[in-house]
């Protein structure tokens, strides 16, 4: 069994930091994980991404159109990333933008993001989730990530769940930042039902 | 979750999640090392990282050096004196420690002397994809390369063991999928470091001098002719597999992992030889691998190290097996191997069924290429540079670059880039272009790559009278890479005050006479130091002097928090200057309205300079 999870966003967003945590759920449980970190250039605000192979995977890079399930932090970096998903996979998009730079220069607007997906990967299933929102819902904007980790696992779809989860949050974090990233997990599971 | 700090504890059958590079530091304390140095870079910077929050802990001596030759010098003269030692860098800087350790492979080491080298298949953070496998070769030293987190740390035991055993460097390399990629690792047994320390004078082992030199030679080829028969015994060559007999495939380092995915998926009855100590190559173990197959298939990145060596081997034991690899042009030899691309080309020759897939974004998608951060002083010096240069109206500028953040500089919207090689080159080439182009020439430079590479370059152009403008942007450490310190940073290694070298200083005493100091967040000082630049005939260096923005935020923060700007509406005419020509990633537009994303401002106030947005629109929260 090997269940692929890929995480994007934008440097500075926490998609290491993210992908760590889901990594650990998975090894609290005992499965094997190898996760593939690409660092980029730039410190903050470029396109990352990590690959994360639950199971029986040796190579820490998930193949192409094998990903299971894409957790993108920022939409114009699920739109990159996409393309990823295997036939009948999903993705977990949070709904606050980063323009990146380019937009500004060239004047284009930013990508109606909805209507790409709709038009040109008709009948994937996708879940925008006003993270920041419940971020703050949760008691602190830093917990948007773990908003759309929770949605993630509450689909079902990795070897993992929410106490697995918990453990990985409870080795990392202390004090608020504990208690408002549990929170903050628990209303991003809320968002979907199976 | 592990910290840093606790990663040098007693923990014998633990296991963590360590990312590659985590794990070369962990295996510094199983192999007792007590030296260790580097010159950051990506992707090996976070074994420096590391160590650096363990080190005093853990009685390991930890430096980051001036530059690769200097860390290897350093870590050579330690290990001569009895201690384990390690040095390791980014795939380019093996470039800058060769000269030394070359001639080192002749004298030979006393501790155990590892050298790693961090390669970069695919150039993720690189301006080349050299295979550092080959210097090996050329320094006839052994050579070990892990797969996995686990066999970083592993290994580099045993890679000391060899290095003690041969008084031999070893070179250990990595790539970037092994140092950077996270896997469970099981711990084993803190060394206690070696514990006599002293260096007994040794001319004739030492000095590379005839008639010693020749001696040296002699001896070298001997160590690594034993090496050879060793490598056909270490566990760290092994047998992983055994198929029907028909197929073998010989494989190393990073491509071991994808390889074995695509071998499970398609249920390949093959046989696998694994090589952890590459150089020299197990010759008895291949030949009888050789001798056990029809055909033999050789799966390693880039060049074709490994499978050089067996056709050659092949043809002096006369053996005919086929041997497949990059030779016969079934493999590739660019870039890294991921699972698809070794389908792809196993499908040649084994019934693998390569789908062929197509991960192309089905639409365009706004290009987001790594930028300056938000708050970044070189933000501020190169539009005052731009716009100086504008206004001066001269025109074909030759701007040489340099390796660091501000190599950024190359993208929209300053596009001031138009050479770079190497560290340092900036200074070099811009003397080449300034004596035969007839244009004006201003290079940048940081101030950690000033120290690596640029001083003699420097000296060289003042006397050689070069009439060139040189930007030394100094932000107080080795920002890409993760604000390390260098020798003009007030902190040391361990974040420990430290003496530190003054730029201004050494730029006078090479001789230049023409020497500004600015703040990049003065934009019109800035822009006065560039134009005088322009008008003097002769060398003149501009020092823009304002700390790396996260570094300065990391200090910072634990005594205030960051105040935003934002776009006061009513005074905004969206006249989109500070959105196309200054492009601070936290300023942005949106159906016309221009805007300052709060969570990534950084504060620093730049883009409210008139020079910025003439409308003085831009405004503090705060104020
Ligand atoms: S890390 Fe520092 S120097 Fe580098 S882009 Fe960011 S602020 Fe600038
Ligand atoms: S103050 Fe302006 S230039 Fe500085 S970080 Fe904020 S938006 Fe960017």
């Amino acid at each position: 069994m090997i269940v692929n999870l890929k995480i994007c966003g934008v440097g500075g967003q926490g998609v290491i930091t993210t992908g760590i945590i889901a990594s650990e759920a998975g090894i609290s449980r005992g499965l094997n994980v190898v996760m593939s970190e690409i660092h980029g250039l730039a410190q903050r605000g470029g396109a990352v991404s990590v690959d994360i192979r639950f199971g029986d995977a040796l190579g820490s890079m998930i193949p192409e159109n094998r990903c299971d399930i894409l957790v993108a932090l920022e939409p114009v970096e699920a739109l990159r990333n996409v393309s990823r998903i295997k036939e009948g996979g999903l993705a977990l998009i949070g709904a606050e933008r980063i323009p990146p730079i380019s937009l500004g220069i060239s004047g284009k607007e930013y990508p109606d993001v909805e209507s790409v997906l709709k038009e040109n990967y008709p009948g994937m299933r996708y879940l925008m989730v006003n993270s920041d929102e419940i971020a703050k819902q949760a008691g602190n904007p830093r917990t948007s990530n773990t908003v759309i980790l929770g949605a993630a696992i509450a689909t079902g779809v990795l070897p993992v769940d929410l106490q697995d989860v918990m453990r990985a949050l409870d080795s990392r974090f202390t004090g608020e930042m504990l208690e408002s990233n549990k929170k903050a997990l628990g209303l991003g599971a809320k968002l979907v039902t199976v | 979750m592990l910290k840093p700090e606790n990663l040098a504890d007693n923990m014998t059958g633990e296991v963590a999640f360590l990312l590659g590079n985590e794990a070369v530091a962990r295996g510094l304390v199983e192999s007792g090392v007590r030296v260790a140095t580097t010159y950051p870079g990506t992707p090996s910077s976070e074994v420096g990282d590391t160590i650096a929050r363990f080190a005093r802990k853990s009685g390991i001596y930890f430096q980051y050096s001036v530059n690769e030759k200097v860390a290897y010098e350093i870590a050579y003269a330690a290990s001569l004196s009895g201690k384990r030692s390690f040095t390791f860098m980014k795939v380019v800087g093996m470039n800058v420690a060769a000269d030394s350790l070359m001639t080192s492979a002749y004298t030979g080491v006393e501790a155990g002397l590892v050298i790693m080298t961090a390669d970069d298949p695919s150039m993720f953070s690189s301006q080349n994809e050299q295979d550092n496998r080959h210097f090996s070769d050329l320094a006839h030293i052994p050579l070990i390369e892990p797969s996995s987190p686990q066999e970083a740390k592993d290994f580099l035991k045993h890679a000391f063991e060899l290095s003690e055993a041969e008084k031999l460097p070893v070179l250990f390399r990595t790539t970037t999928r092994v140092s950077h990629q996270r896997a469970p690792v099981t711990f084993g047994d803190v060394a206690s470091g070696s514990g006599k320390s002293t260096f007994k004078r040794n001319i004739p082992q030492y000095l590379p001098f005839q008639p010693y030199s020749s001696r040296m030679k002699n001896e070298l080829m001997e160590k690594m002719a034993r090496i050879s028969r060793f490598s056909d015994e270490t566990v760290l060559n092994q047998l992983e597999r055994k198929g029907s007999g028909k197929t073998g495939v010989i494989v190393s380092g990073a491509a071991y992992g994808p390889l074995i995915d695509v071998v499970n998926e398609h249920d390949l009855d093959v046989s696998i030889l694994k090589l952890g100590l590459v150089n020299p190559l197990p010759e008895k173990l291949v030949l009888e691998f050789l001798g056990n197959h029809k055909e033999v298939v050789v799966v390693e990145e880039l060049d074709p190290f490994v499978e050089t060596k067996i056709r050659s081997l092949a043809q002096m034991n006369g053996i005919t097996t086929s041997i497949t690899g990059k030779l016969d042009g079934v493999f590739p030899s660019s870039f890294e191997y991921t699972q698809n691309v070794i389908a792809g080309s196993l499908s040649k020759i084994l019934p693998v069924d390569a789908e062929h897939v197509d991960a192309k974004p089905h639409t365009e998608i706004p290009s987001r290429p790594p930028v300056m951060c938000p708050g970044c002083p070189h933000r501020g010096t190169y539009y005052a540079v731009k716009r100086a240069v504008g206004m001066s109206k001269i025109e074909n500028v030759i701007y040489p670059s340099d390796i660091g953040c501000y190599s950024l500089g190359v993208f929209e919207p300053f596009e001031m880039s138009d050479v770079l090689l190497s560290m340092g080159s900036s200074i070099g080439t811009a003397q080449g272009f300034a004596l035969s182009a007839g244009q004006t020439v201003i290079s940048f430079i940081g101030d950690s790559t000033f120290f690596h590479a640029g001083m003699p370059s420097l000296v060289n152009a003042v006397h050689n009278g070069a009439k060139m403008i040189l930007v030394i942007l100094d932000n107080a450490v080795t920002a890409m890479t993760g604000q390390q310190p260098n020798p003009g940073s007030s902190m040391g290694s361990l974040g420990d005050p430290a003496p530190y070298a003054r730029i201004e200083d050494l730029v006078a005493s090479a001789g230049v006479e023409k020497i500004s100091i600015v703040d990049p967040f003065d934009i019109k000082s800035t822009m006065r130091a560039v134009t005088e630049g322009l008008h003097f005939d002769g060398l003149s260096v501009i020092i823009a002097r304002r700390e790396c923005a996260i570094y300065a935020d990391q200090k910072k923060k634990k005594i205030a928090p960051l105040v935003p700007y934002y776009v006061d509406k009513d005074k905004c005419t969206s006249c989109r200057n500070c959105v196309e020509k200054f492009s601070c990633p936290a300023i942005s537009v949106d159906s016309g309205t221009v805007s300052i994303d709060p969570k990534l401002c950084d504060g620093c106030g730049l883009c409210s300079e008139i020079y910025v947005c003439p409308f003085r629109a831009i405004k503090s929260v705060e104020a």
